[in-house]
């Protein structure tokens, strides 16, 4: 118990502090769903509770669009799980990193676990720390896109009118963020030598984000980008 | 207030969650059920590719406008935005940094075009 609460004591701080890019992000990004839902219908209030719980801005602005298109409640609920599906691969990739943390904790840490999230977990997250830093990344992400939409319920669309510049350049946070996370995973010099079951080439992991992003160009583009 | 939107939002953001945290409950018990750590396995190898493969994707993904939706400027002013922002990218390799010179050549190159 002792070297848990030392993990999450020594964790949280540098886990907040490395949620701000994201928090950077998911100020606009909430907002943006915030006046969304205020233009389909619906109160700050009801707004800002979706975002405490569904906490994912693809299933939350297709939610809005079911609700505002009148569709069925299984369409509602079954549309926002397929687009959640994605998330299938996080917790596995993560949880070499998250030995140490108990069923509960891990319960926890699953709520927070979307994709800016889990992006900058698979590349910053210290070891030994994991539950106290991933918990401090989650809060400061989950904090930032809930004011953001209850900023954004709350001023509509006048903010945007007053300061057309400052919304659209906040939202290149989040394409930023992936920039610095990307970089160093392909720009370190290749290496190909292998031992038996340990390293893997740089090369490999060039090559795999080198297929990713032509595969999410191709669905950008056929307008199927919404199935990440 | 629709009297049941909180239950919509309770079941919409059960299913999410369960997209979560099932398969991270299901790696922490099968990691558990090792005595000792064994070799990273095919799967273990195939895991590792998840993250750099899914930044790519939200990457792409986040700068691409949907296909009737963006126009010449905004595609302009993304494209000038990234220079700068792969630039300190590379050379300072921080994060925070990285997304503040972004946001700032965004704003630059918004005002400017």
């Amino acid at each position: 118990m002792r070297d848990r609460e030392t993990g999450l004591t020594r964790g949280l701080p540098g886990g907040l502090g490395a949620s701000v890019p994201i928090a950077v992000g998911y100020l606009p990004a909430g907002f943006a769903f915030g006046v969304a839902a205020r233009q389909a219908g619906l109160v700050p209030a009801e707004a800002t509770l979706m975002s405490l719980i569904v906490y994912s801005g693809s299933s939350q602005f297709a939610l809005l669009s079911l609700l505002a298109s009148g569709a069925s409640w299984a369409a509602m609920l079954i549309i926002p799980l397929v687009l959640s599906l994605r998330h299938l691969l996080y917790g596995p990739a993560l949880a070499p990193r998250l030995r140490e943390v108990g069923t509960w904790r891990a319960a926890v840490v699953a709520f927070g676990l979307d994709d800016e999230v889990f992006a900058v977990s698979a590349v910053k997250m210290p070891r030994g720390n994991g539950f106290g830093w991933i918990l401090g990344l989650e809060l400061g992400a989950y904090a930032s896109w809930a004011l953001g939409t209850l900023v954004g319920g709350v001023t509509g669309a006048a903010l945007i009118e007053g300061l057309p510049s400052l919304v659209p350049a906040f939202s290149f946070a989040l394409p930023a963020l992936f920039v610095a996370l990307l970089v160093p995973l392909v720009s370190s010099p290749g290496d190909d030598t292998t031992e038996r079951g340990a390293v893997l080439s740089t090369r490999s992991l060039k090559a795999a984000a080198v297929a990713s992003g032509a595969v999410a160009t191709l669905f950008g583009l056929t307008g199927l980008g919404n199935w990440g | 207030m629709m009297t049941d939107l909180p239950v919509l939002f309770l079941l919409a953001g059960a299913g999410v969650y369960l997209t979560r945290v099932l398969p991270l409950l299901g790696a922490l018990r099968r990691q558990a059920e090792e005595p000792v750590a064994k070799p990273e396995g095919l799967l273990g190898s195939a895991l590792r590719f998840v993250g750099p493969s899914v930044i790519a994707a939200l990457l792409v993904s986040s700068v691409l406008p949907q296909p009737g939706q963006g126009n010449l400027s905004v595609l302009l002013t993304t494209a000038v935005a990234l220079v700068p922002t792969v630039i300190v990218a590379v050379r300072f390799g921080n994060l925070g940094l990285t997304v503040l010179a972004g946001v700032l050549a965004y704003w630059l190159t918004w005002m400017l075009i």
